[in-house]
């Protein structure tokens, strides 16, 4: 019987593995929920609402990964160039508004006024950071098609630094905040004995974050450009002889993911107080956590990924207080390289991504 | 008249860099590096009889030499690993940080610490002499590189690449946080250096007594200023040391191996090599090379606080010295930090020559503090670039190494 059982194990530990990490995520989640001191559903509302703004920002580091063969390391700088970019919008759309129109001038809709002032942001930074990651591609990453991945990793890596750099020279190291009020409450009290507090910041963060998310997914499951994409990221060789504009699929790419990032980027600096520099440095550890959490290259593992590493820190600082906040990157970091151990090809990828 | 020198020094290496970078004859680009080197001497004996007494201008000279040989320690233990095995390893400052850390730790005394703040703190310093700092900080950055290659050698390289930087800023979390282990943001002060009682004379009317060395009395020889020269041979013996050990193991049958995993690492997985233990071997091996930097470092500059994990400083320009100086050569590496060291820490003193403000159609920018920094960083991101783009092999390409048992 042992030796039935042996074999039985060893024929299925990708599957045994696969569960036995999915029996505890389910465990933490039930130990948050019900048993830990401090625990109860605000951890995992808070949880969500970071886990939503990663989800954003790994998207495109993901599909980068899957298309272009190369972990980009100048993705969390775009993000929070991106941030920037809305930053200084923000700050014009409220000044010249007005102006326009009469209307928001008055002091009741001054709500309104920064609420419009932050939505043309957002937008505007969603373009602003499209446009500079296809001028990066079209200087620097294009002419490194043909190198080997980590030519390409080590050129993202200076760009991270240049980005940021630039970030820095343009906006000053001072932390930057949006006009809007992040302060108006709102609270939500669901379930009877479930009572967590949610802002309408927060709503609007996960809202957003899933609508997108979910469009993203009707975008690469329906539309000709969507089945192009995934197409190259199964085979790139096979996706252009069978007739994909493969350069096109890699603006696509960039835009995509330079997208989301931005409006990852907005909902960090309001979500997290304020923006500054390094905080792209910052964000980068968690994205890549993620990715790898999820699964490298899969978008929708990405998306788990996220929500998990999101959860997990809240789940695992906030009952336990003699752990320092400081430390939430070190959990995701620590996620990281456990799943590496374990089960590198992430909780949704397929076997075999060694190469 | 100071600046108007590193001005020059400047703009002498970067044009001879570009000639070296642009020259593709042989004996054209010994012309422009012996030309290069010998206009920089000029400037540096010309700024020396001008104005500066030679006493600074040559510990001006030491200072440079010592930190560009720890910069070129530092490149030839990233060479060992991106060089001869094709690892990614950006976490050079996580493994040069603990280096610094433990071997601080190991060596300050306990008397030194002063109360940090207004909280008291008890930290436990241990007191013990530097080699065996040196030697604790070279093993706790190998212990970090096996945690690190157990968990990403066997998969793709990116992945060694995401969890070096992340365990870079682990450990300066750790750095920062567990203040009583490493009196976090306020750093360590006033961390002892090897033989400064022994060979010092101290400052002060009363004659101190003769150090105790290994119960031979000796009576102390050096002024406080010399001792930086002292300091000098212990970098210049570590350097040299690494350097000939680095040349001897790349022409073995190892160092062999390891290209071989660097070119294709399945054929050399099929011809039996065990690609995995080869990596590993050499991560760890850079990693030593590199926490033993870090030590020598801390106690050179006899300070260390969580930003000795800059990523800026210790990944990234370390990074750039390897492959403007050829990727895969060591005296490529030792050239490359010496070379890059040079403009990046005379560029430091442009700003000097800058206005400090600058008035523009915008507004008021303050070039000193907002500006300068940053865009230095961007001029040796895009030379990083432009290297990468024109002429990746860099300045001293790879030799060729073959066993000496074929024949030719």
């Amino acid at each position: 019987m042992p030796a039935t059982l042996l074999s039985w194990i060893r024929h299925n530990r990708e599957a045994i593995t696969k569960w036995v990490i999915w029996g505890i995520i389910a465990l933490g989640l039930i130990w948050g929920l019900f048993i830990a001191d401090n625990g109860g559903p605000q951890p995992i509302v808070d949880g969500i609402r970071f886990g939503s703004i990663l989800m954003l920002g790994a998207i495109g580091l993901t599909l980068t990964y899957k298309i272009l063969n190369f972990a980009n390391f100048a993705h969390g700088d775009i993000l929070i160039f991106g941030a920037y970019i809305a930053f200084s919008v923000d700050g014009l759309m409220v000044d010249s508004l007005p102006q326009l129109f009469p209307i928001l001038a008055d002091p009741a809709n001054d709500d309104l006024l920064r609420l419009i002032a932050l939505f043309i942001a957002m937008i505007s930074a969603v373009f602003g950071a499209i446009g500079f990651a296809l001028l990066i591609d079209r200087i620097l990453y294009r002419r490194l098609r043909r190198s080997a991945s980590v030519v390409l990793v080590i050129a993202s890596f200076g760009m991270a630094l240049f980005i940021r750099a630039l970030v820095q020279a343009v906006w000053g190291v001072a932390t930057h905040t949006y006009s809007v009020r992040v302060t108006l409450p709102m609270y939500v009290d669901a379930f009877g004995i479930f009572q967590f507090r949610m802002t309408l910041l927060q709503l609007v963060t996960i809202t957003t974050a899933f609508t997108l998310i979910i469009l993203l997914h009707l975008f690469l499951r329906y539309t000709r450009t969507g089945k192009a994409m995934r197409a190259m990221s199964d085979n790139m060789d096979l996706a252009r002889v069978s007739g994909i504009n493969t350069e096109k699929m890699i603006r696509w790419t960039w835009g995509i993911g330079s997208g989301l990032a931005a409006v990852a980027g907005v909902f960090a600096g309001l979500n997290l107080g304020g923006l500054t520099p390094i905080q792209g440095s910052d964000i980068l550890l968690y994205l890549f956590a993620a990715v790898i959490l999820g699964g490298i290259g899969s978008p929708y593992g990405a998306m788990l990924g996220a929500l998990v590493i999101g959860i997990a820190q809240t789940i695992l600082i906030a009952p336990v207080t003699t752990i320092s906040s400081q430390y939430k990157p070190g959990i995701a970091f620590l996620l990281l390289i456990i799943m590496l151990l374990v089960r590198p090809q992430g909780l949704l990828g397929s076997a075999g991504r060694k190469g | 008249m100071s600046q108007i020198i590193s001005l020059l020094l400047v703009i002498i290496s970067v044009a001879g860099l570009a000639i070296l970078l642009t020259r593709k004859s042989r004996s054209s680009r010994w012309i422009a590096f012996v030309g290069t080197l010998i206009a920089l001497g000029l400037t540096v004996l010309i700024g020396s009889l001008l104005d500066a007494p030679s006493e600074s201008m040559f510990s001006f000279l030491v200072d440079f030499l010592m930190l560009g040989g720890t910069y070129a320690i530092l490149s030839l233990g990233l060479n060992v690993q991106w060089g001869y095995t094709g690892l990614f390893n950006i976490g050079v400052a996580g493994f040069f940080g603990v280096g610094a850390y433990v071997s601080t730790i190991l060596v300050q005394d306990p008397i030194n610490v002063v109360g940090a703040g207004n909280e008291s703190i008890t930290v436990h310093f241990f007191n013990l002499p530097f080699v065996v700092g040196l030697l604790g900080a070279m093993a706790a950055s190998g212990i970090v590189a096996v945690v690190v290659g157990f968990a990403t050698l066997r998969l793709r390289s990116d992945y060694l690449a995401i969890a070096t930087i992340g365990v870079s800023e682990i450990l300066r979390l750790i750095a920062t946080n567990e203040r009583g282990i490493t009196i976090g943001n306020r750093g360590i002060e006033n961390i002892p250096q090897p033989l400064h009682q022994c060979l010092v004379i101290p400052v002060g009317a009363n004659p101190a007594p003769p150090c105790d060395l290994f119960g031979i009395k000796i009576p102390q020889f050096i002024s406080l200023a010399h001792y930086d020269w002292f300091y000098f041979l212990i970098v210049l013996g570590f350097l040299l040391i690494a350097f000939l050990a680095l040349e001897r193991i790349s022409r073995s049958p190892w160092g062999r191996a390891l290209r071989a995993i660097r070119e294709d690492e399945d054929a050399a997985l099929a011809l039996g090599k065990n690609t995995f233990r080869f990596k590993m071997q050499s991560l760890i091996v850079g990693a030593i090379i590199m926490g033993g930097a870090g030590s020598i470092v801390a106690h050179m500059v006899k300070f260390i606080d969580p930003s000795v994990f800059d990523p800026l400083q210790r990944t990234f320009l370390v990074w750039v010295m390897l492959i403007v100086g050829g990727t895969g050569n060591n005296k490529g590496a030792i050239f490359g930090a010496f070379l890059m060291w040079a403009i990046w820490s005379t560029t430091s003193r442009l700003n000097d020559i800058l206005p400090p403000t600058l008035l523009t159609p915008l507004g008021k920018i303050d070039v000193a503090s907002q500006l300068f920094g940053p865009i230095r960083i961007m001029a040796i991101v895009i030379a990083l670039e432009v290297i990468l783009l024109y002429r990746p092999r860099g300045l001293i390409a790879e030799e060729k190494h073959t066993s000496t048992k074929i024949d030719h």
